[in-house]
């Protein structure tokens, strides 16, 4: 009995530990994708086909430690009067746009939200992480 | 009659055994103890290595924590594996107090005197990361550390950092790819102009 | 009477229950360090999102920059804001975003910008702006600090005080943990004539091949008595466009070369920077707001002298015409003070600017002349004189024509092309440049075409000059205290 405890103890440190790398792990997938697009220009970042060519064409670096992770980026007019969203996935290694909102160009901000899911330890759970981010027309950016 | 009855007893739990049992006994006690033995070894040294990697995990995200920090407000970047070296705007005064931002003549921004800033160089020593702040004191980030990497690629205003360590799961070292999988990664876009690179663009 | 040796089987049991405790020890140790560090773990998560909401603080400002740029009604600076930034006034933000963090904690975006005095450039009073930001968001969890040092020196997470109350270094208690940070930014106005050439779409150097360089008209060290001095030739004649393409035309280019996601042809030599990321949307212009201006004359057909004033802005300095056309032997003259000294003069065209024949439009020593115009361009003949040889001093602002019309700037003609051209809505052509086919100034275009123009020398002063186009950062540096 002690010693089924016992190592009952080191799985559960070792899920644990793994809980914890794959926190860190979808943290730095997301802090990467919008510093990627702090790096492209407004045109990129409003560019549905641009993102989904450059920046959702490959996994964020470190991604490769989540299992069975998904993407979802949506842009969201920010402080305008206007609707319509663009939406991108990536899953299994491919990424394609599911809503595309052409206007996003000339608005003055949009609202990034990036989520991450993945299957996580103990008992490959679903996780879903979530970020958001508010960028301008001129905002921090490369130029 | 009592001690008759004890001794008749004591002759019952003195009839011993045979050598055959006793070889029998040993031999599984022997095997029991030895399994035990192997079992609380690896049990232990899997516990050593689930704290050690903890540990290298935790100061993997403090040491790109702290260098994204520093990037971010860069105004000049030395990249070196393992020895890199950052200047940043000279924002606080020597009380700590943030200093009064003014405007140099080439439509620029400085803090503190002009042409000033502060040296941030992060190394790896005897085991051990330093973040050294000018001439003060090195702080060590990340101790008993002496299989750590950290790599810094600088792509102008972009920079990369990639920080590994070898875990010690396995008795015969890591492997390559085990290495690899505890890569810690920080793309950092410079949010400064940089002094040290000639570009009019940004 | 033999004695039973219980020890020897006891041993064992005392043995086993001994390294049965130790390892039970030191899994539990190591059960409470792998749990300390997954705390810690998303607690960095969480400390990393309070950045992202910090600089989002920075791009709410600077979207409020931005608008005031534009004519109006603007909308700056309009409630929760309040009031536009000045010298000791502030004017501040608090944005709530929900659901932005770890198990859906919202994030609060606390702004202020201000515009302090020591910020103001002496050269041309352009005010710069220094913006400062808080991002914070709740941590989820137990209110643990870490067990590192250098963990908690670098985030500094706010478990039950926050260090700061009201941007002063002063501890407050609060009611749930949390974790700040704070970024300040300054930044700068960019000029609507910050390249040599910019343009929307197309740059066209039709195969003349150009040369593109600078010189500094305020800097003797890059240009003498004022003037472009080849000896003297500097490397900031910059081309850029936010489309696809520049026909460099076997251009030598002292500069940066700049398209968004294009390809630059046929450049004989760049010696600067090549990048494909640019992109910078042009402010479009509107027709100038004044209250009062000279009512005569209303209209240029003839020989005509309009007069600058000494006073920048008045009312005497400025006309409205709704057309110039000038051709046969025909001149405006705008005037200044007879001994040279700095007048200034604007005009606004409601309609087009024709030039041709012998046509001329000339621009006195001493006068700086701005005109905007809302129609189309046609300067050919004797073209413009621009008697004091300084870009800067004649400024031509096309006012953003309506959706879907078509509008022009042809500019050329025998006199030296000395003048800056800011037309995004309109399609630009400089036609020669006088004799020499040397054109000194910049040309903001929708696209830009360069025929018959053997050199462009873009005056860096330019760039602190004109109207303010944009704000770009210029320093950044986040606060972790």
């Amino acid at each position: 009995m002690f010693l089924g405890s016992l190592f009952l103890m080191n799985s559960s440190a070792m899920d644990t530990i793994q809980m914890a790398r794959e926190s860190a792990c979808a943290s730095q997938v997301l802090q990467q994708r919008i510093e990627a697009m702090r790096i492209a220009n407004w045109h990129q970042v409003t560019d549905a086909n641009w993102l989904l060519a450059n920046l959702l064409n490959a996994d964020a670096p470190g991604a490769n430690q989540l299992k069975n992770m998904s993407e979802t980026l949506m842009l969201v007019p920010y402080g305008s009067i206007t609707v319509g969203n663009t939406q991108l996935t990536r899953a299994n290694g491919a990424a394609n746009i599911v809503a595309n909102n052409s206007a996003l160009l000339g608005e003055n901000a949009v609202k990034i939200i990036w989520t991450v899911n993945y299957t996580a330890v103990p008992n490959d759970r679903i996780i879903s992480r979530q970020i958001v981010v508010i960028l301008a027309k001129g905002g921090v950016a490369k130029w | 009659m009592v001690s008759a009855f004890r001794c008749r007893s004591l002759s019952k739990t003195q009839a011993g055994y045979t050598v055959t049992e006793l070889i029998v006994s040993t031999a599984i006690f022997s095997s029991i103890s030895l399994g035990l033995l192997m079992g609380f070894t690896s049990l232990e040294r899997n516990y050593v290595a689930t704290s050690d990697f903890s540990l290298n995990h935790a100061d993997e995200m403090r040491i790109s924590d702290y260098m994204a920090m520093d990037l971010r407000r860069a105004i000049a970047v030395q990249p070196a594996e393992n020895d890199t070296t950052i200047l940043i705007p000279a924002y606080y005064d020597q009380t700590g107090t943030p200093q009064t931002p003014a405007l140099d003549s080439q439509g620029g921004v400085f803090y503190g005197a002009s042409g000033s800033s502060v040296r941030i160089h992060y190394y790896l020593m005897a085991g051990t990361i330093y973040r050294q702040q000018d001439s003060a004191p090195a702080q060590p980030l990340a101790v008993n550390v002496q299989d750590f990497v950290f790599d810094v690629t600088d792509a102008g205003k972009v920079v990369t950092t990639r920080i590994t360590f070898n875990p010690t799961f396995n008795s015969s070292g890591a492997s390559a790819a085990a290495t690899a999988a505890t890569a810690f990664y920080n793309t950092t876009l410079l949010r400064n102009s940089r002094t040290d690179i000639q570009s009019s663009v940004y | 009477m033999l004695r039973q040796d219980s020890t020897k089987t006891g041993s064992v049991l005392v043995w086993t229950v001994l390294v049965i405790a130790m390892l039970s020890l030191i899994a539990v140790e190591t059960l409470r360090l792998v749990t300390v560090k997954y705390q810690n773990a998303l607690q960095t998560s969480t400390w990393q999102e309070a950045l992202l909401a910090a600089e989002s603080g920075i791009d709410l400002a600077i979207v409020e920059l931005r608008k005031s740029l534009y004519p109006q009604p603007n909308h700056a600076w309009e409630p929760p804001w309040g009031n536009p930034p000045g010298n000791e006034i502030t004017s501040h933000d608090l944005t709530t975003v929900p659901n932005a963090g770890l198990n859906g904690v919202p994030m609060t975006i606390e702004t202020s910008v201000d515009a302090p005095a020591q910020l103001i450039d002496p050269t041309n009073s352009w005010q710069y702006y220094r913006i400062r930001t808080v991002g914070t968001i709740p941590i989820t969890g137990p209110a643990r600090a870490s067990d590192n040092p250098q963990d908690t020196k670098l985030r500094r997470l706010s478990l039950r005080w926050e260090r700061f109350t009201n941007g002063i270094l002063t501890p407050r208690l609060l009611t749930a943990p949390q974790v700040s940070r704070r970024v300040e930014a300054v930044v700068r106005p960019v000029s609507a004539f910050d390249q040599a050439i910019m343009s929307v779409g197309v740059v066209d150097l039709t195969n003349q091949n150009i040369v593109v360089d600078s010189y500094d008209s305020t800097d003797p060290t890059k240009s003498t008595n004022g003037l472009y001095d080849p000896v003297k030739r500097q490397e900031n004649g910059d081309i850029a466009t936010d489309g696809q393409l520049i026909e460099a035309g076997n251009a030598q280019i002292y500069g940066d070369v700049a398209t968004n996601a294009g390809t630059v042809s046929g450049a004989a030599n760049i010696t600067g920077i090549e990048r494909t990321d640019f992109y910078q949307e042009p402010i479009s212009l509107g027709a100038p707001s004044w209250s009062t201006w000279n009512s005569s004359p209303s209209l240029v057909t003839g020989t005509t002298t309009i007069n600058a004033d000494a006073t920048k802005g008045s009312a005497a300095s400025r006309y409205t015409l709704s057309s110039i056309s000038l051709s046969g032997n025909k001149t405006l003259t705008v005037a200044g003070n007879p001994n040279g000294s700095q007048t200034y003069i604007e005009i606004y065209v409601t309609g087009d600017i024709s030039v041709s024949g012998t046509g001329q439009i000339v621009v006195q020593p001493g006068v700086t002349a701005t005109i905007y115009f809302a129609g189309n361009v046609d300067i050919s003949g004797n073209g413009v004189l621009n008697s004091n040889n300084q870009p800067s001093d004649l400024m031509l602002y096309g006012i953003q024509p309506p959706t879907d019309t078509s509008e022009h700037v042809s500019i050329g003609g025998n006199s030296q092309i000395t003048a800056s051209v800011y037309a995004p809505g309109h399609d630009v052509t400089v036609n020669g440049g006088g004799t020499n086919g040397h054109v000194y100034g910049s040309v903001v275009g929708k696209t830009v075409t360069m025929t018959g123009v053997s050199n462009l020398h873009y005056d860096e002063r330019l760039g602190a000059t004109g109207m303010v186009n944009n704000y770009k950062i210029v320093s950044w540096f986040e606060d972790n205290r």
